[in-house]
């Protein structure tokens, strides 16, 4: 029984991943952000369960990137489409099968996204030197920063925010730098401690400080730049490691 | 304000949930066993000269408990992992006298089953897959080919020359998981594929 645990946690995962899914598509990105969240958690707690029930199997990590492939792959991809049908004007007339249809093909391009995440998960799957380490965006963070940003437009919405987060191209950028981080050869350390001195993980207390302070001070406004942190600080950890 | 508490709060903690990299921590890396174990594969008689309308008989027979040729290691196939079936893709190689050789389609009317498993895939009739299955201590297979037409023909696996069976865990919760590879020959054949000449 105990061994089903875990994977019951990972299918709730799925589960959100799932409903958030239907929200993005309806455009209630707000709540489909909350899935995803919740989702995200639940993808933590899975992992932890497994180990301290010593009951880690194959069958989890497949289950685990498959829910992951939903929760922070797919719904990430809706979500920068719904954002990028918002930022484009105007889009192409077209008969299909009979029927007079206007597409816009510029939201498609948010399905990078998704693509981005699947190659970036079977990867993960077949590469057994990321354990302390990642290379790359891992995608639960990547889609913690997509989500960031209705809920920037939902909760902290200035002219100035809306004109930039609703730019067709600032947002195209995101998607493509998105894509690269997800697959990028880069090496990021990863919010795990072997042991709770300041000496050896003197990089992720200050990550998590900054962070805190960050969140505290902008709020759903400071997920992007604590992203860009962590890239920089993995970075500097890696020279200094060096 | 409270409300503003619990939201910084649950972002943190989404955050740290998505950089801490559990997923990863569940990765074992599968052991394999890699075993060589020669002249498994047989043909009725050891014959590799038929006539039109003759039946080639292809045998497999891996015993559940294997030994490695080079180690003297053994390994028991059905205890490491409990599987009761394996397979292999084989390829046709006609000889022709003007081009190398040339890919022969398998049909099924062509195939006789005594034992085990075969299946032409849909949109790649130039393979044929065969699965051994577990039998008496044993994966077994027996197939027969109706050979139709005259020439010098060469049965080899269809990735290469190697005939190698690849035994996969059944049980997905175990880890880590343990797959056994057993490669073997032709008895008989020079080299690794199987190689025979039909006369008129």
């Amino acid at each position: 029984m105990k061994r089903h645990i875990p994977n019951f946690i990972t299918l709730l995962n799925l589960f959100c991943g799932c409903i958030a899914t239907v929200f993005a598509v309806m455009n209630q990105l707000e709540f489909a952000a909350i899935f995803v969240f919740m989702g995200i958690c639940f993808d933590f707690f899975d992992g932890l369960a497994a180990r301290l029930l010593d009951v880690r199997s194959e069958l989890g990590v497949q289950l685990d990137s498959l829910a992951d492939m939903v929760t922070s792959g797919l719904v990430p991809g809706v979500v920068m489409f719904q954002l990028l049908n918002l930022a484009s004007k105007g889009g192409w007339n077209l008969d299909l099968f009979g029927m007079h249809t206007e597409v816009q093909l510029l939201p498609l391009f948010g399905f990078i996204i998704t693509l981005a995440s699947a190659y970036r998960l079977a990867n993960f799957n077949v590469d057994e030197n990321q354990v302390s380490s990642f290379l790359g965006l891992p995608t639960p963070a990547n889609a913690l920063l997509i989500l960031s940003l209705p809920l920037i437009l939902f909760y902290q919405n200035t002219t100035v925010l809306h004109e930039v987060i609703l730019n067709q191209w600032v947002l195209l950028g995101i998607t493509l730098i998105s894509a690269y981080l997800l697959n990028a050869n880069i090496p990021l350390f990863a919010l795990k401690f072997s042991n709770w001195s300041f000496k050896d993980n003197a990089v992720k207390y200050l990550f998590l400080l900054a962070s805190l302070v960050l969140l505290i001070t902008l709020r759903f406004l400071a997920v992007p730049i604590i992203i860009l942190l962590y890239i920089v600080m993995s970075l500097l950890d890696k020279k200094s490691m060096a | 304000m409270k409300l503003y508490v619990h939201s910084i709060l649950a972002s943190f903690s989404v955050l740290c949930a998505s950089l801490c990299g559990c997923p990863e921590d569940d990765y074992v890396p599968p052991v394999t066993y890699e075993v060589q174990q020669n002249q498994l594969v047989f043909v009725d008689g050891d014959r590799f000269n038929y006539a039109v309308g003759d039946t080639l008989w292809l045998n497999v027979q891996v015993p559940q408990r294997v030994i490695d040729e080079i180690t003297g290691q053994s390994y028991d196939i059905f205890e490491i992992t409990g599987a009761t079936e394996a397979r292999i893709s084989l390829k046709l190689e006609k000889e022709s006298s003007f081009t190398k050789p040339f890919l022969v389609n398998f049909s099924q009317e062509d195939l006789v089953l005594e034992a085990g498993v075969f299946q032409i895939p849909e949109f790649e009739t130039t393979q044929l897959a065969l699965d051994v299955n577990y039998q008496d201590d044993a994966y077994r297979l027996r197939i027969g080919f109706l050979l139709k037409e005259a020439g010098v023909y060469q049965l080899s696996g269809f990735y290469g020359n190697d005939w190698q069976f690849g035994f996969y865990d059944t049980d997905f919760g175990k880890l880590p998981q343990e797959y056994v590879f057993v490669t073997t020959t032709v008895r008989g054949a020079a080299n690794g594929a199987l190689r025979f000449t039909v006369v008129e």
